[in-house]
């Protein structure tokens, strides 16, 4: 593999699982702060 | 007095749910080639960017609307404001239309399934392409549709019809049960494609088709118009499903960063099955002895029933027909299990539209019916001609129904109602509040974005026949099937204020 393909194969995954993986933590955080939802 | 609305049994269910229905078949074989197409790993940029200012934003929309007006397309549109229940019927009519050849489209992964039993495509290319011709594509004539049906495929397409109902006849509640399987089933079978993929040699040849980044595809308009419509089509965005599947959760539950959290997780999915995918077909074009870009092919039906089957066949003889089988069944479990919550979420979107608004009628009833009307006519496309009014109908629906919806949504929230007042709604209990960002989407980007694609796609239409097909087919199977679906709406909006009325 090419290393743009390399270095895009680590971006996508920041992209794509940061994303997804922050906005959990987001949820979490949220519920730890208003406990009563 | 109105009826208690059902609930999900935890918003972590909802969210599972409309994961299941945005993540399907075209995550497989479509964001891959978009994006090995439009510039590899370059293409990851214009397709972030339509994430925050197209999928994201009409998603929110979607939810809120469904949320805060505790109905299903019609009910919560006619609730935004009476002259808009119809975008709430269309919306349901052309999700009708999607899930009849959708669930086709599965029949025939039912059948590919019993035949990686014994690899019953065949060898050889040849084979292969015979074993297409006889099960999928019979005939390329329109007219062939009345030619003879394919009854091992209809086998295929009753027992998912079957599944469906099952699983919608008792509302939300059985739908939170099946997904906590079918969500996260294919997600585990695309990681053990892609851990044997990346063992075979050769797949670091797709992987750099795929992600090798190329910049200069970034000043293409193309590019940036695919990147939308990827995003647009995935998301299960103009279907009516996320306002159904929103409106049976409570205000008090967040919706934005439900959003979020569903449009990463197709993102995921997407990404993910790029390296399934693209493992395995570079490791079948060194095997041949192929360029990767001929091996690849375009994607689409064409990736799963012929390219897919070859690569099986193209595994090391070492491993014997047994591991090949083994080989087949996982991916076409996979394909199954993409699909199947994918189908549901759009007969859930039509009963539950349906059940707002003749609340009377028993919701099992309803599906009952919907199930089997749709099974009669889902018939046309497993008949010898089957595939060609099946492309037909998709570019229709996807290309001026679901777009079309998705404009009249922008225009009727951002512009016609009262904005603010949603978004309050929506804020109310939000983990990440909407603002500026939000209503600019809406009103400005969203709808400038869908118009282009509406635009565009209505040239080609004038410049070319859409894939070279009869002119009275493409009249029958794409204008007059829409024409079809907008009156229907128009009759459901008028029956339903009937029954209101009484």
């Amino acid at each position: 593999m090419t290393t743009g393909a390399w270095i895009m194969l680590f971006v996508g995954a920041i992209i794509t699982f940061g994303g997804f993986s922050t906005c959990l933590l987001v949820s979490v955080l949220h519920r730890k702060r208003n406990p009563r939802r | 007095m109105e009826e208690i609305r059902e609930h999900w049994t935890s918003r972590p269910t909802f969210i599972i749910a409309a994961i299941g229905s945005a993540v399907g078949l075209g995550n497989l074989w479509r964001f891959p080639y978009v994006a090995a197409q439009n510039g590899g790993g370059a293409f990851l940029i214009p397709y972030l960017i339509a994430i925050l200012t197209t999928g994201i934003p009409l998603m929110i929309l979607e939810y809120g609307v469904g949320q805060s007006m505790q109905g299903a397309a019609p009910k919560a549109f006619a609730r935004l404001g009476r002259k808009f229940e119809w975008v709430g019927w269309f919306a349901l009519m052309v999700s009708s239309i999607i899930c009849i050849y959708y669930v086709a489209v599965m029949a025939w992964c039912w059948r590919y399934l019993w035949a990686s039993l014994s690899i019953e495509w065949g060898p050889t290319h040849e084979s292969i392409g015979e074993f297409f011709g006889q099960v999928i594509a019979r005939s390329d004539k329109p007219l062939d549709v009345f030619a003879g049906i394919n009854w091992s495929v209809l086998i295929g397409l009753a027992i998912t019809w079957i599944m469906i109902y099952w699983i919608i006849c008792r509302g939300v509640g059985r739908v939170g049960k099946v997904v906590l399987i079918t969500v996260p089933l294919p997600v585990i079978l695309i990681i053990v494609l892609i851990v044997r993929g990346l063992t075979l040699p050769g797949a670091a040849v797709g992987l750099n088709y795929y992600l090798a980044p190329s910049w200069q595809y970034l000043l293409k308009g193309q590019t940036w118009l695919a990147a939308y419509g990827q995003v647009f089509f995935s998301l299960s965005l103009g279907f009516g499903i996320l306002t159904a599947y929103a409106s049976y959760l409570p205000k008090d539950q967040d919706i934005s960063n439900s959003a979020f959290i569903t449009t990463f997780a197709d993102s995921v999915t997407s990404y993910l099955a790029g390296f399934a995918v693209f493992s395995i077909l570079g490791y079948f074009a060194v095997a041949t002895n192929q360029d990767i870009v001929k091996a690849a092919g375009n994607g689409g039906p064409g990736l799963v029933f012929m390219v897919y089957p070859e690569a099986i066949n193209s595994l090391p003889a070492a491993l014997g027909p047994f591991t090949k089988s083994i080989f087949g069944i996982v991916f076409f479990v996979m394909l199954l299990s993409l699909g199947i919550d994918s189908a549901f979420s759009l007969v859930e979107a039509v009963v539950a539209g349906i059940h707002d608004k003749w609340p009377r009628v028993n919701r099992a009833r309803i599906a009952a019916i919907i199930c089997a009307v749709s099974f009669i006519l889902g018939i046309i496309f497993i008949t010898d001609a089957g595939l060609v009014w099946l492309d037909i109908v998709d570019h229709w629906c996807n290309n001026y129904g679901l777009v079309t919806v998705g404009l009249l949504e922008c225009i009727i929230v951002g512009w016609l109602i009262k904005t603010s007042t949603l978004m309050d709604s929506i804020n109310e209990s939000a983990e990440i509040r909407v603002g500026m960002w939000w209503l600019l989407c809406i009103k400005f980007i969203t709808p400038i974005v869908l118009c282009t694609l509406l635009a565009l796609n209505v040239r080609t239409e004038l410049m070319e026949r859409y894939s070279g097909y009869d002119l009275w087919a493409l009249l029958a199977g794409g204008w007059l099937m829409l024409l079809g679906a907008a009156v229907a709406a128009f009759f459901l909006t008028w029956a339903a204020r009937e029954e209101a009325a009484q």
